[in-house]
């Protein structure tokens, strides 16, 4: 009788243990197969095109921010389109003409104007606010990207120029940070015979410095709000005197010769830059143990204007004939209030706007950076500063603008006469757009 | 006799352990024999696999290194478009008899140029680096920071190493390792250096199929990673285990090398244990299957053991209890009755009190004589049906001969006392119902039964003990007039 249990047990015992693996068994034969695969297709991905400019830094953490994005993202693909600022509007309006633009596009502000006065040359965000964060942006800062009532762009930052000076170079000279126009004079005066410049720029700055300039001492505007000019030809002459002034003087570094590296160096003591340059031109000096200090915008005494400007540092626009319009805005999202993707961007497009991203980058101690100073003492000045003009980045208005200048400056015509020419073809510049 | 019984027991128990010891031996061998033969296949489609898998690695890097070759070519063909017109190639700017203005308009056509022919192009660097380090065109700060001295034209000049063709491509320059770098000379004070982000190789690096755990690097003759699936890597040392086993697999790698048109290497590898992942998943499930089979044999065995051989042990041990059962009273017959006392007896139990009662029945002669010996046979079978019905399965019945009955019994946990009193109501009881249903032959022929009952709680007794004191009191009772019990007791 016993021993007829133990038996039973055994079956029973042994019909388990087979059982248990025959389940086995067909669970691992009819599991996971994905993961057994040693190969397979590519699969279909949504292909999504971003574009913008900018410096090293700025394709680096955009291309990791990215692939961080698509890593989150499965069956996204994102390629990049990327350069300089330097040509880059001509890449731009070659896609922009030929409605080749990437999907998801940096746009400078003078590009709304541009590309779409009616508000029909980019996607209306509005249409897409459900995959867009649209609350962690102001009535107002998203009034920078609205054209004929639709929502064209986002803004990054707020953007203005900033000046900023070598320490150590003052401090040799004896000198402290320039507060007007004749402080700059007078700087100079002390440090040509080194053959020091106190200042140095691109020519984009050189132009908006001029403007300034011009501004504060006749109390008009360069450009009028429609963008057509306000200055006469005798205003450009004017303005080409003291321009030529600024050189022969030693203050400004004649803008072709102008070299980051003699920046870094102590070659020439200051610099004006978007606030957005401030790791390029502050950051990047202040790493090499120099004490940069951030300098005023030069005044005039009892000018009336201040001629200083602001603007929206950078936008992201969703270009209009994407055929990915919601993939386009969760990615446009994502690069302006993704914790992942503010922390790669820190400040490098200055102190961005997106509630999002500034409490992020609170966080991280944005309130030490040189950007959110600099930031800081813009909304210190916001009453004396106006929205940017597009055409006073109109790189060939610029262009004439130097083109003419440098015949006056290389002695080869008049300054009347260069100032007919540049006027002449900057009105041409203005009414072919 | 006993000792034949248990001997025959102990066999019998030995051959069912030999045949459930032949099952699994089956299963065993079933086993065995079946993943020799699963693991045989297996170990021949995973070379299959792995013969399959080099094939399509090498099919991949061979495409890789013509994306590679062709996005280089690119590059270079690109540069060669700055020969285009004389001003951008032969324009010298430490000349110096060309004035500043000159300077500055042919570097404005220069940069014009360059902004045309990387109007589409993702470079981080294009530009012309003249002899006393002035630049023209997308000199990155990158670039520059990397030579915060100066230099960069010596540095950058040294990395033409192709003298027919003036140029070279280098990685890792000041120890940068984001980008690699294509430099031409355009004229003995000035080269180009263009640049691309090794990351940009990512959609260069694209194939159509996806090889799972495949990392794709580029390296240089140096052996420096400067691109790889795996971004951690670049700037490192191809590793070793990879390096050597270049165009070749060990039993880890399956490693397949491409030489580039620059010399550059385009190296692909995944680890064997991935590409065999399937094979070895499915060695697991062969052997899990074999036990199953196995298992599923011995089950299958099992059972038949159970419902053949053992109803077959049944037929066997139904013939044996024919033999050992009397066949016409149907209790046990002498032998048996006694071996099972001797084996009841031979229980090392203590604490039990030993019936044994002999039964006779009185004047049975008289009806063989009277009614014939058939009819003699139907009193004894009724006498076994009756003792039967009387006593429970505890209770031994066996006839010891003729007309002769005994029973044993044990009462264990019990007084003797108890035992007697109990003892001597069956025994007034047997004796009544015998007469009940033997009234008619009791008229007829005056049976009876007659009864000698023993009941002892000495340990260790014997049979022949017991039956001597029994039968001693049945020759007490049939003295005594008969019809009648007489019960001894072990003093």
């Amino acid at each position: 009788m016993k021993e007829s249990k133990r038996y039973s047990l055994i079956i029973i015992l042994l019909i388990v243990v087979v059982a248990v693996g025959a389940v086995i068994s067909i669970l691992m034969l009819t599991g996971d197969t994905n993961e057994g695969k040693v190969s397979e297709a590519r699969p279909a991905e949504t292909r999504l095109l971003m574009s913008w400019w900018g410096n090293d830094a700025r394709h680096l953490y955009t291309m990791e921010g990215v692939d961080l994005y698509q890593e989150k993202t499965p069956g996204l693909s994102v390629e990049y389109r990327y350069g300089e600022w330097n040509g880059y509007e001509k890449r731009t309006k070659v896609w922009m003409e030929s409605h080749n633009a990437a999907d998801v596009m940096q746009i400078n502000y003078a590009w709304l104007e541009e590309y779409s006065s009616d508000g029909s040359g980019f996607y209306d965000l509005n249409e897409l606010a459900e995959y867009i964060n649209l609350d962690s942006f102001t009535e107002e800062e998203k009034s920078y990207g609205v054209k004929n009532g639709k929502l064209n762009a986002l803004p990054i930052a707020m953007n203005m120029h900033t000046f900023y000076y070598n320490q150590d170079v003052l401090d040799a000279y004896g000198l402290t940070v320039p507060e007007s126009w004749d402080d700059l004079f007078d700087m100079a005066k002390v440090m040509k015979k080194d053959g020091k410049y106190v200042i140095g720029m691109n020519k984009k700055q050189l132009f908006l410095l001029l403007i300034a300039y011009y501004e504060q001492s006749s109390g008009k505007s360069f450009f009028n709000e429609d963008g057509s000019l306000a200055i006469d030809q005798k205003g450009i002459e004017e303005l080409l005197v003291f321009y030529r002034r600024l050189i022969d003087e030693g203050v400004l570094c004649p803008v072709d010769r102008f070299d980051r590296a003699d920046y870094m160096s102590g070659m020439i003591a200051g610099t004006m830059c978007w606030i957005s340059d401030t790791k390029i031109y502050c950051d990047g000096l202040a790493e090499t143990g120099v004490r940069v200090t951030r300098g005023l915008y030069p005044k005039l005494e009892g000018a009336e204007r201040s001629g200083w400007y602001v603007k929206p540092a950078t936008m992201w626009a969703i270009n209009a004939d994407t055929e990915h319009p919601e993939e386009a805005a969760k990615l446009l999202n994502d690069l302006l209030t993704d914790p992942d993707m503010v922390r790669l961007q820190q400040t490098e497009k200055g102190v961005p706007v997106s509630d999002a991203a500034v409490s992020v980058l609170m966080e991280e101690g944005l309130a030490e950076t040189n950007e959110y100073k600099a930031t800081q003492e813009m909304n210190e000045h916001i009453s004396e500063l106006s929205l940017i003009i597009p055409n006073m980045e109109n790189e060939a208005i610029i262009d004439a603008f130097k083109s003419g200048a440098d015949e006056y400056l290389f002695d080869r015509e008049t300054a009347g006469n260069s100032a007919a020419d540049i006027y002449k073809a900057v009105q041409e510049v203005i009414e072919n757009e | 006799m006993a000792r034949n019984k248990h001997k025959k027991n102990r066999s019998g128990d030995r051959f069912r352990v030999f045949q459930i010891e032949l099952l699994v031996v089956f299963a065993a061998i079933l086993l065995v024999v079946t993943a020799i033969l699963d693991f045989a296949i297996l170990g021949l489609s995973g070379r299959v696999l792995k013969r399959t898998a080099s094939d399509l690695i090498a099919a991949n890097s061979r495409q890789l290194e013509l994306n590679i070759n062709s996005y280089l070519e690119r590059t270079e063909t690109l540069a060669t478009l700055l020969f285009s017109d004389e001003t951008f190639y032969l324009y010298d700017e430490t000349d110096e008899s060309i004035s500043d203005y000159d300077k500055i308009k042919y570097e404005e056509k220069i940069r014009d140029r360059i902004v045309d022919i990387g109007l589409m192009e993702n470079y981080s660097d294009f530009g012309i680096i003249y002899a006393d380090d002035h630049k023209v065109g997308w000199i990155s700060h990158g670039t520059q920071d990397l030579f915060p001295e100066g230099g960069f034209y010596d540095a950058f000049s040294g990395y033409i190493v192709n003298h027919k063709k003036n140029d070279g491509w280098c990685f890792g320059v000041g120890g940068n390792t984001d980008r690699m770098y294509y430099v031409k000379r355009l004229n003995k004070n000035a080269i180009l250096v263009s640049a691309i982000y090794t990351r940009e190789l990512s959609s260069v690096f694209i194939y159509p199929e996806q090889l799972e755990g495949m990392t794709i690097r580029l390296v240089n003759q140096e052996d420096d990673i400067m691109f790889s699936s795996d971004f951690s890597e670049i700037g490192q040392k191809l590793p070793t285990e990879i390096a050597e086993n270049l165009g070749g697999g060990n039993s880890d790698y399956i490693v397949n090398s491409n030489v580039c048109s620059n010399d550059w290497r385009v190296v692909c590898s995944v680890p064997t244990k991935i590409i065999l992942r399937e094979n070895i998943k499915q060695r697991r499930i062969a052997l899990l299957i074999s036990v199953v089979m196995a298992g599923i044999f011995l089950i299958i065995g099992l059972l038949i053991f159970t419902k053949v051989s053992r109803p077959m042990g049944g037929m066997v041990d139904s013939l044996q209890k024919k033999a050992e059962i009397d066949k016409l009273s149907g209790v046990m017959n002498k032998a048996t009755f006694e071996e099972s006392v001797v084996n009841r007896l031979a229980d090392p139990e203590e604490d039990r009190v030993h019936v044994f009662v002999m039964l006779d029945v009185d004047n049975f002669k008289q009806v063989n004589d009277k009614l014939g010996h058939a009819y003699g046979d139907e009193v004894i079978i009724r006498e076994g049906k009756l003792l039967r019905r009387l006593h429970d399965e505890s209770t031994m019945i066996g006839r010891l001969g003729g007309d002769e009955f005994a029973l044993y019994t044990e009462c264990r946990g019990m007084e003797k006392s108890k035992v007697t009193n109990a003892v001597k109501e069956q025994m007034d009881k047997v004796l009544e119902e015998f007469l009940k249903e033997f009234e008619k032959e009791h008229e007829q022929c005056g049976i009876s039964v007659s009864a000698g009952v023993y009941v002892c709680d000495k340990q260790g007794i014997g049979f022949q003990e017991l039956y001597s004191q029994a039968d001693q009191a049945l020759y007490t009772s049939k003295k005594a007039g008969k019809s009648q019990y007489t019960l001894k007791e072990y003093a």
